[in-house]
């Protein structure tokens, strides 16, 4: 059987477990290098930077999905960022992502917020399949652009009048 | 000659002025419904959503930046997401744009984020060929989605 709930300090050990799990799944299990202490400080603080939902199946961890506000000035309102979505592969095919996500988008419209928003790997084809058949809405002429550390210093560097 | 500075709530109707601007030349002026309202509410109220830096050119308002938090599950760490940088066409090729983006990477830097990140629409390809030449990283693997109006209330009642 299914249960979801809100993730407390408590859940910290088994929510960086399942964050491993999906690092590994997108073959990224290198850039997984969160540890407890800053899941605790960061998501179970006065001001927390994250909110999860951990599902459970006959009380075993299932899958979570993490997420956070964005604002969208185009809206003038809030929508939820969901980071994280995951299942168990020996847990999928049971309706668990169905259910974290309608979770989710439920806190989201509680919220006052105008949408869900997320991202998904181009081969991920499930996936996408799942979040088509929901009525997603795929952004396709956006393409994601970040600078690293490097790229910050680099670019503070090169710009004399970078000093604020 | 530049001049960039944190936006204040005075800011707030050329501030809801260069979003449309924005939203204009990103052609989705149908989608913009910001008001100055929203922007005092959610800018400049006691926890603000976001923050602006505003680019002055010769004391007349060129451009802003627009920015806030987010986090990696992964780095255990927050980012900034650059949701909007923007100059207004006439005042092009002074370098504002430069300017704002080496501004908004400073307080990333500062304040310890981990990276910066933001997004760029596909036909752009000035911005595409500016961010490249200043050692952006493009995460082409990864596809932007959302659920919005309709399927936002249908996916909560397939979820029964």
């Amino acid at each position: 059987m299914l249960t979801i709930h809100s993730a407390t300090r408590d859940d910290v050990p088994t929510l960086l477990a399942l964050i491993r799990g999906l690092a590994a799944f997108e073959k990224k299990p290198h850039k997984a290098v969160a540890t407890e202490a800053d899941l605790l400080r960061d998501g179970f603080g006065p001001q927390p930077k994250f909110r999860t939902l951990i599902a459970k199946w006959d009380g075993r961890p299932a899958g979570y999905a993490s997420f956070f506000y964005f604002y969208s000035t185009f809206q003038g309102r809030p929508a939820l960022f969901l980071e994280d979505l995951f299942v168990l592969d020996e847990l999928r095919g049971k309706g668990i992502g169905k259910a974290l996500l309608a979770a989710v988008v439920k806190l989201a419209l509680n919220d006052g917020c105008f949408g869900l928003r997320w991202e998904v790997l181009d081969w991920n084809r499930p996936a996408i399949e799942f979040y088509e058949k929901l009525g997603a809405t795929f952004l396709n002429e956006r393409k994601v652009v970040a600078f690293d550390e490097d790229a910050m210093r680099r670019m503070i560097e090169t710009t004399e009048s970078g000093s604020c | 000659m530049l001049k960039v500075r944190p936006a204040t709530k005075n800011d707030a109707p050329l501030l809801r002025n260069l979003i449309h601007e924005l939203a204009d030349f990103e052609r989705l002026a149908h989608e913009t419904i910001i008001t100055e309202e929203d922007v005092v509410r959610d800018g400049f109220g006691p926890t603000p959503k976001f923050r602006t830096l505003i680019a002055e050119w010769d004391g007349q308002s060129a451009g802003y930046a627009l920015f806030f938090e987010f986090y990696s599950s992964f780095q255990g760490r927050a980012g900034l997401f650059l949701e909007d940088i923007f100059v207004r066409p006439q005042y092009r090729k002074h370098g504002i744009g430069s300017e704002l983006l080496a501004h908004v990477a400073r307080i990333a830097w500062e304040e310890d984020y981990f990276c910066l990140r933001w997004e760029v629409l596909d036909w752009n390809s000035t911005a595409i060929e500016f961010y490249r030449k200043l050692g952006a990283e493009f995460l082409d693997e990864w596809k932007a989605v959302c659920l919005i109006g309709d399927a936002l209330q249908a996916v909560t009642a397939k979820g029964k």
